[in-house]
């Protein structure tokens, strides 16, 4: 029972890494192309923003499950949130993932729910980092860009990730210890990355574990 | 067969886990006292300008005759050494140490004397302000106000210390393969999740 927080430079791999990670522990996947259709569907239906906080949890997954086949359209390439003011979209967004963390044995990808969940109990928040040209190299593979596109997505996508992670937190979101763990997709491989998670989330909601200061 | 180095902010329990670590690998731990210590060694061995091969004889014999030293001395006592000259000595100390494999090691700027040293595993360690208090309280039985006083000189020391390797942040996070807050991570997890980490990546 546990809700895990996958935050990530881009192209550092988290949402390939989410989806297994998921797959092994039997968990929901949430990632952000799905956060940002539901508020484009809210968008649509105030009404439905209204109830989000008043709704039953499992209501909202069934809802979520239904936007699941259209999560491939990747709106990482859209302008995000351009149509939402985004102020009203983090708060949007933090009524969102705090009801899905009701849910638990859910896995959120970005979307600010490293600092929503950060005093949530049963959060588990990971940080993914990789060198920058590993970052556009994956990309390259993963989606079959060309260097230069991949080049200039990394470059934009960590522009809007600055300026969005502030409507949460004025801090640096790259610094540890913000996060139960960092790892390095550079230096660690992907496989071996989902084992190290999968480990911490099994291990960290153990509540028989004593803290490191027992 | 690997090497894995240890770096942290002082009071997130690096000695701790590295000891807990090494003994779940079959590794052999050297804390910075030690490392501070074969480097003095060496260097009156060797003197400062010796071959690496003489270094790596010279950091075998130490292995084997090693006495155990106090951990806090190093943050406890002053320096007698020149930095420049004790610098030179731990680098070719620590690259003497990567060479026989096995090894855990704590500090002392391992991290970036073995960045290109194949086989090497770098972890580090990140903990609140107030548990690291709270960690030097309890595990070294000091009064609270000599913690603070502690961290922050070691925090300082660190700092400058670590810039003769590295002029950028050393607690930046993609500097290592992993990195803890042990503020939040137990220490049963943390040191699986260390030790599984080094068999995995099977270097």
């Amino acid at each position: 029972m546990a809700i895990l927080s996958i935050s990530r430079q881009f192209g550092a791999g988290g949402k390939t890494l989410g989806g297994m990670v998921a797959e092994k522990l039997g968990y929901q996947f949430v990632d952000e192309s799905l956060l940002q259709k539901v508020a484009e569907e809210a968008n649509v239906s105030v009404r439905w923003v209204e109830g989000v906080e008043r709704e039953a949890g499992g209501r909202l997954m069934r809802f979520l499950s239904t936007l699941v086949p259209s999560s491939f359209i990747d709106r990482h390439l859209g302008e995000s949130g351009q149509d939402f003011d985004e102020r009203r979209y983090a708060a949007f967004l933090t009524k969102v993932i705090k009801e899905l963390a009701q849910e638990n044995n859910v896995i959120i990808l970005g979307r600010g729910s490293q600092f929503i969940l950060a005093e949530h109990p049963e959060s588990v928040r990971v940080l993914l980092v990789a060198e920058y040209p590993d970052r556009i190299k994956f990309l390259q593979r993963r989606y079959n860009l060309e260097q230069e596109k991949a080049e200039a997505m990394v470059n934009r996508e960590a522009r809007k990730r600055e300026r969005f992670l502030r409507n949460f937190y004025q801090g640096d979101p790259n610094n540890p210890s913000l996060y139960h763990m960092v790892l390095n997709t550079s230096l660690v491989p992907i496989e071996t990355a989902c084992e190290q998670l999968c480990d911490l989330v099994l291990q960290q909601v153990d509540r028989t574990a004593k803290p490191i200061w027992d | 067969m690997a090497v894995v180095t240890i770096s942290r902010q002082f009071g997130a329990g690096g000695k701790t886990l590295g000891e807990q670590v090494a003994q779940s690998l079959g590794y052999r731990f050297l804390h910075e006292t030690q490392l501070d210590t074969m480097a003095e060694e060496a260097m009156k061995g060797a003197g400062q300008d010796a071959e690496a091969s003489h270094y790596h004889s010279l950091v075998v014999d130490l292995l084997t005759n090693l006495a155990p030293s106090n951990f806090m001395d190093r943050w406890t006592g002053a320096s007698q050494w020149d930095e420049k000259q004790h610098i030179g000595a731990l680098t070719r100390v620590i690259q003497g140490l990567a060479g026989e494999d096995k090894v855990v090691l704590l500090g002392r700027g391992s991290q970036f004397i073995l960045r290109h040293h194949p086989g090497t595993v770098r972890i580090l360690l990140v903990a609140k302000m107030a548990d690291r208090i709270q960690f030097m309280t309890r595990n070294y039985g000091m009064e609270q106000q000599q913690a603070v006083r502690l961290i922050n000189d070691a925090d300082k020391k660190r700092a400058r210390f670590l810039n003769n390797f590295y002029p950028g942040e050393p607690d930046e996070a993609s500097l290592y393969h992993l990195t803890l807050n042990t503020s939040l991570v137990p220490l049963p997890s943390a040191i699986n999740q260390v030790s599984r980490l080094v068999q995995r990546l099977e270097l």
